[in-house]
């Protein structure tokens, strides 16, 4: 169970974050930006706009809409694709940040007030990781209604449990990376370095997966990063529940390998972060 | 024996890279005094106080806070202290309330209890009306009197204080004594506290030890150690300058220790003030010196600093006797 102690830290940073207003707004404007324009200027299906009196116009359209759009977009637009990919993107973007606000804990000294008080180290971290997850969900969720409005099309026999599967997912997703970069920063004291991190992570792991094309038709070496990117996996089963595109098997797999990244995570963060407060 | 709250036996403090910042450290706390690390900066005073809160674990030696070890036993150790850092640490982001409760949360304490206890200690610390604004908000003496009672929050047997008046002006560190003084007079908890401030460990201690490059040199009450430093001392500001002989005669005078003289000033160390002004100041008239005016130096924990280490104490707010006693040093 989650301690008080835990709670009263979670309360604290949540409460911190409600509190600038400005914040929250970025998180919504920055990921906005990416599905408003890149997500809508991207329109696969207007690259095969067949003139009316191209011979065979109705055989080639049927092609197209086999060969490309059903295979790798799953008979969805690229919009719809790309906005359900772009959610395990924007868990990631707000997640790579869980550990800066434990640097400046540190930095302006308020960490040793935890660190005299008679708590576990852990509830510390859980506190900060659990914020970091509620902080990415609640964006996730605003811009899914925003997505929405802006043209999502969901598939047609949508389920709570489809919803809860998706929401599940990027729980999951969230809660590993927040481990990882809230051990990370545990270790390293310095917010260049943090940032420096973050940036290095947040364009490799995002391009590197299936969250803006199909990764079939990447060279080699991409598709070699994007095989073992858990992005790639999370976006398997967001799309399944939200688009229907994938199979039953896919999502069992994927399911799997996320579970395994999130252990693997965890002990990383763990390993890294009782190294540093056993000094 | 019955009596010590903290013991701290041969601590010793090697940082990585092989800095001795705590070199064979000993000293016992009895319960309900004020004791006072007194040392400049990098003394090793604060490393000794991260070492008794548990921050930091010694190289050697033994430290036990209410019977239990800091090593062994560090969660026992947290409950029964409580911790005012040297840095104002309280959440910028969250208001006087707000930081107060989360700090009694975290020893456990339900909300009601911890907005109960919150309350009284905020009014204790006169707080009560800002209670609910937000501390970025608050001058330097409103937040040191805040950590002050987040300090406090746990009740705890033993407040450890690591220079509480770090940068506040002389009214408000008068100011923040006062909240001490009564805190102590009212929970009859016991305080360590580190200083640099003279003044502070004069006032506020029951017993001080002076800390100088990792060693305790000397441990008394205030009293104690100023009546170690042997004699006093006369500073007379003479119409014109004395010259040799004349310092000569004032050496050869009964009672005098030593006689030194910086321009127009001469500074004389005797042994009873009473027996020798008289003598002293027939003297400077006869030789027709022509004296403009006299002060008496009482012996200071800085003479007694300077005594012990054979050195200057660095500290902020140099003052002209001090000043006096730099030269003083300088030439002797």
């Amino acid at each position: 169970m989650i301690g008080s102690a835990t709670l009263a830290i979670y309360e604290r940073e949540m409460r911190k974050w409600l509190r600038q207003w400005w914040q929250i707004v970025f998180i919504i404007i920055t990921p906005l930006m990416w599905m408003g324009l890149f997500g809508k200027s991207f329109n696969f299906s207007r690259f095969f706009n067949i003139p009316q009196d191209f011979p065979l116009r109705d055989i080639v359209n049927q092609a197209i809409e086999e060969l490309i759009i059903k295979r790798f977009f799953g008979g969805y637009d690229y919009f719809s694709f790309f906005v359900v990919g772009m959610m395990s993107v924007f868990i990631l973007f707000t997640n790579m940040w869980s550990g800066m606000s434990l640097v400046f804990d540190r930095r302006l000294g308020y960490l040793t007030r935890f660190l005299v008080a008679p708590i576990s180290r852990t509830s510390i971290l859980v506190a900060k990781i659990l914020a970091s997850i509620t902080r990415s969900l609640l964006q996730v969720t605003a811009l899914f209604i925003i997505a929405l409005a802006l043209g999502l099309k969901v598939k047609p026999n949508i389920s709570i449990a489809d919803i809860a599967l998706f929401y599940i997912t990027l729980t999951i997703l969230a809660f590993s990376l927040g481990a990882l970069f809230t051990g990370v920063a545990v270790k390293i004291t310095s917010h260049d370095l943090v940032i420096s991190i973050a940036n290095l992570v947040n364009l490799p792991l995002m391009f590197a997966s299936n969250a803006i094309f199909p990764i079939e038709q990447m060279p080699d070496y991409i598709q070699a990063i994007a095989r073992v990117n858990p992005l790639t996996y999370a976006n398997i089963i967001t799309r399944y529940a939200i688009l229907g595109i994938g199979t039953p098997e896919d999502l069992v797999v994927s399911f799997l390998y996320l579970l395994a990244f999130m252990a693997v995570s965890i002990s990383v963060g763990i390993v890294i972060a009782s190294k540093k407060f056993e000094e | 024996m019955i009596n010590t709250v903290v013991e701290v036996e041969n601590l010793v403090k090697i940082y990585p890279g092989g800095v001795r910042a705590v070199d064979n450290i000993s000293f016992k706390v009895r319960k309900g005094e004020i004791y006072s690390l007194l040392g400049p900066n990098g003394a090793g005073k604060t490393t000794t106080m991260k070492i008794i809160t548990t921050l930091l674990k010694p190289t050697s030696g033994r430290v036990n806070v209410g019977g239990y070890s800091v090593i062994e036993e560090p969660q026992k150790v947290r409950k029964i202290i409580g911790y005012v850092p040297q840095d104002l640490s309280a959440d910028d982001e969250l208001t006087g309330l707000e930081n107060m409760m989360l700090q009694a949360r975290l020893y456990g304490y339900s909300k009601s209890e911890a907005r109960r206890r919150s309350i009284e200690l905020l009014e204790m610390v006169g707080l009560k009306e800002a209670a609910d604004k937000l501390v970025k908000t608050y001058s330097g003496g409103m937040r040191r009197r805040l950590e002050l009672a987040m300090g406090l929050v746990n009740e705890p047997e033993v407040l450890i204080l690591d220079e509480p008046t770090l940068g506040l002006d002389v009214q408000s560190r008068i100011h923040i004594w006062d909240y001490i003084r009564r805190i102590i007079r009212e929970n009859s908890i016991t305080v360590i506290m580190t200083t640099h401030y003279m003044e502070e460990a004069d006032s506020l201690s029951d017993r001080v030890a002076i800390i100088d490059r990792g060693k305790i040199v000397v441990e008394g009450t205030p009293e104690e150690l100023k009546s170690r430093i042997s004699g006093e001392i006369i500073l007379i500001y003479t119409e014109n300058e004395a010259d040799k002989q004349v310092m000569d005669k004032i050496s050869t005078l009964k009672d005098v220790i030593d006689v030194d003289k910086i321009d127009k000033v001469i500074r004389i160390k005797v042994n009873s003030i009473a027996s020798t002004i008289n003598k002293i100041l027939n003297l400077i008239e006869r030789e027709k010196v022509g004296v403009k005016s006299i002060s008496i130096e009482k012996p200071t924990l800085e003479q007694v600093f300077i005594e012990y280490t054979g050195r200057m104490f660095r500290d902020e707010e140099p003052v002209d006797s001090r000043r006096m006693i730099a030269i003083w040093r300088r030439r002797r």
